[in-house]
């Protein structure tokens, strides 16, 4: 137990010192806007019913939608200042609604004797509307804070650190262990931040002075000293690394290295990482970046490397619906990428992850499949795929060239496939073919002789910025052509089959390089 | 004469938005310890009348005159603070303790902290409210009768020269009523302020008014001192607004006697 928890445990300065300074930075500018918007609209009804309605629309929107809609919306821009956004969006209903609810639910006669006493508008507001008020507008402002904490774990896909990273990292490498580690951090942390509101209001209203001080500097004190730690933390490693950096010429920045959220991302970061902590530059992980978002960071510069794959950015980034062969789509991704956002590839890594339709064995012998098209034989044909997938112009084509018409679609987190199929609970799979389970599980890879499935050579590729500073390409050049499908299947098999950890995957293919 | 009245209402008419006209033509005065009862049946426009003197509503003709200067041309957020007024209902203030709603007035005008809690001190005792006993108390711990004593304590607490009074007694149960009515005339003839009584209760208006102005469809049908009205009222509604009052009293007094006798 306590070795599962010991890694768990380090990490957890910065990611819940992430997390608190984000999430309180959101409930606060959430508050900020609510409470005087909430107050104008209460007294100009016209206003009340049009303001409510957007900020429930905002609400409907799904949490991970939003905060992934905020990094287009911010030009590219990844990281704290997104999520930000996006949560304090998040956070204005509750408070909006009970500001208004509660300011008209003030007795008309109450209002009217504070203006007969000869108080002035503004003096009506404070001393007598909002503390009548109070109860409603805490509860909103509570609702607020534990909706804004447990949201802010989907700031981890837009790159801004959170206690998500332990939830998303946890279940690309089927480590429950953190999975449940960042659910309980998060949720204890909405707890405690409802509880000491509750605390604040219940003395603060009783009249117990001295005890709602005492709550409103516990309020302020523990989280400043979580993220002061956090702070401190890093900047002792910033120190540090900018002392070294004069020598080794990587420019006086750390390079920042991003990662989609599955484990050979996490592999390949953490091997481009150490690769470049020998050379001497200091380096920053953004771990787990959703698909698009990790491409739109590396154009805007947030970040400055990253792996992606051929076939993705043909069908995603540049919008092709035809196939092409392998090495006509090399070479047209890399000229997009040039012209079109002066991303630089470096080349290719030396293998592809490709879509494969992988079956259980036992099925692929008792009805004798071998290629796509045979799959027509399997009554009642269910495919899991990623969610990806299905909107995934390469589906169309693979439905049309073999004829799949009457297929029950199933979406799934990537993490579960491979248990799926071999379990039987749908006919076969959409399987990333790098993917150290295929072994593992015994599972067929169906052929695919019309060509409907593109290939997906992962290339190294590197932001115009970075491009500018050549020992980054030095210390990654012996990367390019030297990890083949096997090596890779193998690091993967090391996280996912045999759960050891993602430095011990990814120094197999370090100790494969040094050979 | 004229000069010397702290209040003086002349020719006041109010229509509200929508053209309902509440008020059209209302006269009256009241100097220094006089009480004007406004009587009329509900909807005849008195509650208006009282709200357009401290205007939390704004006259839409006529002339309002507090201690000869012109309402019209005050600021209304000061004017308010120099007028006590108490409310329908009591109009407490449910967070504040009886204290802290009888200083409201003296904090708005700035009173040092030491003045108001003496200010307090001495206005709960005049109200006959134990200091001790009341002072730390909300509303909601309060009977109707000691609510609405906190409310005439707080319209009286930055010593203002006009009180204007919206049906103070109207909720209370006939014995606490008796008593608060005693309790106001005999802070009126002690501090001598000027006073304005809302009522649709011709007796209670008999018992403590001075000058009394019946009310009929927003505008006053007989304006006259209590002796008077009795002795020629102006028209059939004034008497017949006269005469439950006066059955009631001949009636205990027909008791009175029978008992004497017997």
């Amino acid at each position: 137990m306590g070795e599962t928890l010991q890694p768990l445990i380090e990490q957890l300065p910065a990611y819940l010192g992430g997390h608190i300074r984000l999430s309180l930075a959101a409930i606060l500018s959430a508050l900020a806007i609510s409470l005087p918007l909430g107050v104008f609209a209460a007294r100009n009804p016209r206003l009340a019913g049009p303001s409510l309605t957007v900020a429930s629309v905002l609400q409907t929107i799904p949490g991970l939608a939003l905060l992934a809609l905020m990094v287009p919306l911010l030009g590219g821009m990844i990281g704290f200042l997104p999520a930000y956004v996006a949560l304090t969006l998040y956070g204005i209903l509750p408070v909006l609604r009970n500001t208004i609810v509660g300011l008209q639910g003030v007795d008309a006669g109450v209002r009217e004797a504070a203006r007969g006493v000869g108080m002035s508008p503004v003096q009506s507001l404070f001393r007598v509307e909002l503390p009548l008020a109070a109860p409603a507008i805490v509860a909103g402002v509570r609702t607020a804070s534990v909706w804004v904490i447990g949201a802010a774990v989907l700031a981890t896909p837009v790159g801004a650190t959170s206690l998500g990273n332990y939830i998303f990292s946890g279940l690309q490498t089927r480590n429950w262990a953190a999975v449940v580690f960042g659910c309980i951090c998060s949720a204890g942390l909405a707890i405690l931040l409802d509880q000491m509101i509750r605390a604040l209001q219940v003395s603060a209203s009783s009249g117990k002075r001295l005890r709602a001080a005492l709550a409103g500097i516990a309020m302020v004190a523990v989280p400043a000293a979580a993220i002061l730690g956090a702070q401190l933390a890093t900047r002792d490693v910033d120190r540090v690394a900018r002392q070294d950096d004069a020598v080794t010429g990587f420019g006086g920045e750390p390079v920042v290295i991003g990662a989609k959220s599955f484990t050979e991302q996490y592999i390949l970061a953490e091997v481009m990482g150490v690769r470049l902590e020998a050379a001497g530059a200091q380096v920053r992980r953004r771990d787990n970046l959703g698909s698009t978002v990790v491409f739109d960071a590396l154009i805007s510069g947030e970040i400055d490397i990253y792996v992606d794959y051929t076939g993705t950015l043909w069908a995603n980034a540049m919008q092709r619906d035809a196939p092409a062969p392998r090495a006509v789509m090399n070479a047209a991704v890399s000229s997009w990428l040039y012209e079109t956002h002066d991303v630089v590839s470096l080349g290719g890594l030396g293998f592809e992850n490709a879509y494969g339709f992988a079956v259980s064995r036992e099925l692929a012998e008792a009805d004798a499949l071998e290629t796509i098209g045979d799959l027509t034989r399997v009554e009642g044909l269910s495919v899991g795929a990623d969610p990806e997938f299905f909107s995934r112009p390469e589906w169309e084509r693979v439905r049309g060239l073999y004829g799949l018409s009457d297929v029950e679609q199933r979406s799934m987190d990537s993490t579960f496939m491979y248990a799926a199929v071999r379990d039987g609970q749908v006919d076969a799979v959409t399987a990333y073919t790098t993917d150290g389970r295929i072994l593992a599980y015994d599972l067929a890879v169906l052929d695919d002789p019309a060509g409907a499935l593109p290939p997906y050579d992962a290339i190294l590729l590197i932001s115009a910025e970075a491009a500018q500073r050549p020992a980054i390409a030095r210390a990654l050049a012996p990367l390019i052509g030297s990890i083949d499908a096997d090596l890779m299947r193998e690091a993967n098999a090391v996280v996912e089959v045999e759960r050891r950890s993602v430095g011990e995957a990814a120094q197999l293919i370090l100790d494969a390089l040094a050979d | 004469m004229a000069e010397r009245e702290v209040l003086s209402v002349k020719a006041l008419a109010k229509t509200f938005p929508g053209g309902v006209q509440a008020v059209s033509d209302v006269s009256f005065a009241a100097g220094p310890g006089e009480l004007v009862a406004l009587v009329g049946e509900s909807g005849c426009g008195k509650t208006t009348t009282l709200k357009c003197v401290n205007r939390l509503l704004e006259p839409s003709s006529g002339r309002i005159e507090i201690d000869g200067d012109d309402a019209s041309a005050l600021d209304p957020v000061a004017l308010r603070r120099r007028i006590g007024w108490v409310m329908q209902g009591d109009g407490l203030f449910p967070h504040y303790t009886v204290s802290e709603n009888i200083a409201v007035v003296p904090r708005l005008l700035g009173w040092a902290p030491e003045r108001i809690a003496a200010r307090v001190e001495e206005l709960l005792t005049l109200v006959r409210l134990d200091p001790a006993e009341f002072a730390g108390r909300r509303p909601s711990a309060l009977s109707g009768g000691q609510r609405q004593r906190v409310g005439v304590a707080r319209a009286l607490a930055a010593g203002p020269g006009l009180m204007l009074m919206d049906e103070p007694f109207g909720a209370l149960d006939p014995i606490t009523r008796d008593a608060l009515r005693e309790d106001v005339a005999a802070l009126q003839a002690e501090l001598s302020f000027a006073a304005v009584l809302v009522t649709h209760d011709m007796a209670e208006a008999l018992l403590l008014a001075t000058r009394i102005a019946v009310m009929h469809e927003g505008a006053v049908i007989q304006y006259d001192t209590p002796e008077r009205l009795l002795g020629a009222p102006a028209d059939e509604r004034v008497s017949r607004m006269l005469e439950s009052p006066l059955r009631e009293a001949g009636r205990i007094a027909a008791l009175r006697e029978g008992a004497g006798h017997g």
